[in-house]
């Protein structure tokens, strides 16, 4: 009687423990600022979590099929200064947007063929593809930002709102939503699942795994490339190096993802919730004035603590 | 009949009886939905092979893995030698002197076999260095007793199941336990090769106790000295192997009664579905065979002989050298499983664990995953379609799960293997290939798994049965072909089948076979 009481505490914790956590996180900063429960500032968080969403869709991608994708932050990097220089360049904003997606897709190709066709890990082929493509990143700005007049249209995809919702929301939303049904409601998603589960077993049941292994690592550049889009619209300029902070964080929102409904493997619904815990942590921590550098330990402590969780839920 | 059984378990309920090496008392073990066992008792005499047997699900693994401390029992006591033990942890049997080959292997796929044996037993100097040449000298050493060979500074990873099944014995034998459990070690051994294991155990067991699970009954009538019989995880009885006979075993372990067990129709031969013309392939040479529509044809030989590469070869797994295959008429480049499956050749793979399964998924998402057309609305997948698919196989093949959605991992082995073969059998191929397929599942799966074979061959599909079991093989095989270093080296047709040709064939080294001229009898 008792140990079955305990028996469905633990099912209990290790399902819904993450979004508890995220319930306490919200209590704790409301009552410290009491500004951090408003309208406003929710509106701003899905803004400032609008970035790190789309990277962390693309790298969910990659890590349901058991793949690394460590140049989503670079690619990030890149596609903002080069969606600014081309427009500066005088590309229409249509043509800027879509080439630089396309040189997103462009890379995913490289580092799939790579990884399947040479059978180099994907840990090391996106590692110094990530270096290549900074390599890239100063060979356009010489480490300089990109300031300029960008027409309304571009600047909107960062900044603007439609119906009172940030567009960058809107657009992360619907990457999120695509993906979701991609990945849960399709037999394509069903594959990626399989090929990451035991990608002998996928290959003996005679799934293309190479396919959908370039598939992953492309999806992930194409949300990396979009996700530098909005991000230079949002700061109305091309940083070389706005990209690179991002990697980190990435893999702590798909890991506590794992840790999230008891799933155990990346999810795209679980690392969405990964995003808002960042950006709670995040927005919360700037607004009761705690130093920048705390900001670090605990993001680094927080991608420890959820692959821990994971551990503990895979052990009961 | 029963009557010094009876007396003893008398005796054992009294006091903690020490003429008992082990003693069982009320082993309960339940799983979230499941009671895997159900008060069990057992007793396990030195100097004694007690089988241990039942049907797939039946609770043999859990009971072994209890007295080797993978998990603690829910309710029971164990006795070792009148004293009453707690088995926390796997550390704790080996300490105790319980050693275990389990049914499923655990090995470090890119260790060698001698890093393997001597894993968490490593011989070091000054306490930190290892001494690789002293462990492998242990190893040579052990083997040599034995009577094994094999290579010991390839990855096993490389080996083969049988090979990697060897390894596995050889590490319980270096910590020299007073009580082995075997669970199923012959599933993946060849006759020979399981020969040379009952010799070993029966030097053994003087010294020790020795529980042995197995589905094959005859090697549990000639290896064993009692038997005890599981059913849906209560024990239905022990008896001496000499005081019964098989079909009074089988009918305590499966409720229903089954007749004959190969149920082998006669089914006209058509043209033929499936050729290989000379094919040439890594250590495969010279290779012609031919499958006709209707045809069940027997793959015999002896690990190694390289039945599964061909398997693999004429799948798309491995790149042909040179050579043709011809498939419905047509020849046919095997590039990948994926063009071979599209064309209508399915095989069903030796390895259930890692080529089979995707052992985190469940048991649904298995069933479906080869044909997942078949469960799709358009462009989405239908849970609805998905959850029939797999009932209708659960149903057809009798697979014991708690429900759709249980994770295949949880599932016996025999249960994961029967998944596999749902898997494939769910839609009808023009040929097909099934690679030890009946391995580790039980006397009724195994006659539903002969049965579908029968009906797959009236439609006209032509099979290739890879088989260790020479007894299946004689009984469901209109042809024969064995196999030897990497070649075909006899042909028997349905009326010259004779085991002892066959396994001369299959054994009989090169050059002895070249100067008699390799043949068709
Ligand atoms: N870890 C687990 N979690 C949940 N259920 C389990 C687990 N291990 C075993 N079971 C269930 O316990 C029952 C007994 O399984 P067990 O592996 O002991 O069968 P078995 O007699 O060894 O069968 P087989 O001949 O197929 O190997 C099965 O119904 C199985 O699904
Ligand atoms: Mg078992």
């Amino acid at each position: 009687m008792n140990k079955n009481k305990r028996f469905r505490m633990e099912g209990f914790f290790s399902k819904y423990g993450i979004l508890v956590g995220l319930l306490l996180l919200i209590i704790f900063f409301s009552l410290k600022a009491p500004r951090f429960l408003s309208v406003t500032n929710a509106i701003s968080l899905l803004r400032q979590i609008s970035i790190l969403s789309l990277l962390s869709t693309g790298l969910t991608f990659c890590m349901i099929l058991n793949e690394f994708d460590l140049s989503i932050g670079e690619m990030c990097g890149l596609s903002g200064v080069l969606v600014t220089s081309l427009l500066l360049a005088g590309y229409s904003q249509i043509a800027a947007v879509l080439l630089v997606l396309f040189i997103g897709v462009i890379f995913g190709l490289l580092n799939g063929l790579i990884v399947t066709k040479v059978r180099i890990s994907s840990f090391i082929v996106t590692l110094a593809m990530s270096t290549i493509i900074l390599g890239f990143n100063y060979f356009i700005t010489r480490g300089k930002p990109i300031y300029g007049q960008f027409p309304a249209g571009f600047i909107a995809l960062g900044r603007g709102d439609l119906l009172s919702i940030p567009v960058p929301v809107i657009i992360a939303l619907v990457f999120l939503t695509l993906g979701i049904i991609f990945t849960k409601k399709t037999k394509y998603g069903r594959y990626m699942y399989a090929i990451g589960g035991n990608i002998i077993a996928a290959r003996y049941s005679g799934i293309a795994t190479d396919r959908y292994r370039i598939l992953g690592l492309v999806l992930s550049q194409f949300c990396a490339a979009m996700g530098g889009i909005v991000l230079a619209s949002r700061l109305g300029s091309g940083q070389p190096t706005a990209g690179s902070g991002y990697l980190m964080n990435c893999f702590a929102t798909v890991f506590l993802g794992t840790a999230i409904f008891g799933e155990r493997i990346p999810n795209l619904l679980g690392t969405f919730v990964g995003v808002v815990i960042m950006g709670v942590l995040n927005n919360g921590l700037t607004m009761i004035a705690v130093p920048y550098y705390y900001e670090y330990i605990i993001q680094g402590a927080v991608l420890i603590g959820a692959v821990a969780l994971t551990r503990i839920q895979a052990k009961s | 009949m029963f009557s010094l059984d009876e007396n003893e378990k008398r005796m054992g309920e009294k006091m903690a009886n020490t003429k008992y090496i082990l003693e069982a008392r009320g082993i309960t073990k339940t799983f979230p939905g499941v009671k895997a066992l159900d008060h069990v008792d057992f007793q396990l005499k030195k100097g004694e092979i007690h089988a241990l047997v039942g049907e797939n699900g039946a609770g043999k693994s859990t009971f072994s893995k209890i007295l080797a401390g993978i998990f603690p029992p829910t309710e029971g006591e164990i006795f070792l030698n009148g004293k009453k033990v707690q088995i926390n942890h796997p550390l704790q049997a080996i300490g105790l002197g319980i050693g275990m080959v389990y049914q499923e292997r655990n090995l470090v796929p890119f260790f060698n076999a001698v890093e393997n044996i001597f894993l968490n037993q490593e011989v070091t100097s000054h306490a930190i260095f290892l001494r690789q040449d002293l462990m492998k000298k242990k190893v040579i050493e052990l083997m040599q007793e034995i009577g094994m060979d094999f290579e010991l500074d390839k990855p096993v990873g490389d080996l083969g199941p049988s090979k990697q099944q060897m390894v596995e014995i050889l590490r319980v034998m270096l910590l020299q336990p007073e009580i082995i459990i075997f669970d199923e070690p012959t599933s993946s051994l060849t006759k020979n090769e399981a020969l040379m294991l009952f010799k070993l155990l029966n030097r053994l067991k003087e010294k020790v106790g020795i529980i042995f699970i197995s589905h094959r009954l005859d090697e549990i009538f000639q290896i064993s000295d009692r038997i005890t019989v599981l059913r849906d995880g209560k024990k239905i009885g022990t008896h001496h192997t000499d005081h019964v006979d098989q079909k009074t075993v089988i009918n305590m372990m499966v409720a229903r009664e089954i007749k004959d067990l190969y149920p082998k129709a006669s089914v006209p031969i058509g043209e033929a579905v499936l050729e290989g013309k000379n094919i040439h392939c890594g250590k495969l040479h010279n290779i012609n065979f031919r499958v006709h529509k209707g045809e069940i044809v027997g793959l015999y030989g002896m690990v190694g002989s390289g039945r599964t590469e061909l398997a693999e070869t004429i799948f798309g797994l491995r790149k042909m050298k040179a050579g043709e295959v011809i498939f419905k008429g047509k020849s046919i480049q095997p590039k990948s499983p994926r063009v071979m499956i599209e064309e209508g050749l399915y095989l069903i793979p030796e390895d259930r664990r890692t080529q089979g399964l995707n052992l985190e998924m469940n048991v649904g998402e298995n069933l479906s995953l080869a044909h997942l057309d078949r469960v799709c609305s358009g462009f989405f997948l239908s849970k609805e379609k998905e959850r029939k698919n797999a009932q209708e196989a659960v149903d057809k093949f009798d697979i014991r799960v708690t429900s759709i959605g249980q994770i295949v991992s949880n599932l016996s082995g025999g249960n994961q293997q029967k998944v596999v073969i749902g898997k494939w059998l769910a839609e009808r191929s023009a040929a097909l290939i099934m690679d030890e397929a009946t391995n580790g599942v039980d006397v009724g799966a195994k006659r539903e798994i002969y049965q579908i074979m029968a009906e797959l061959v009236k439609a006209g599909v032509g099979i290739i049965f890879i088989s260790s079991d020479l007894l299946e093989l004689t009984g469901m095989c209109d042809r024969i072909y064995v196999m030897n270093e990497g070649t075909i080296t006899a042909e028997f047709a349905r009326e010259q089948f004779s085991q002892q040709a066959i396994l001369q064939y299959a054994i009989k080294d090169k050059g002895d076979m070249q100067e008699r001229g390799a043949a068709t009898i």
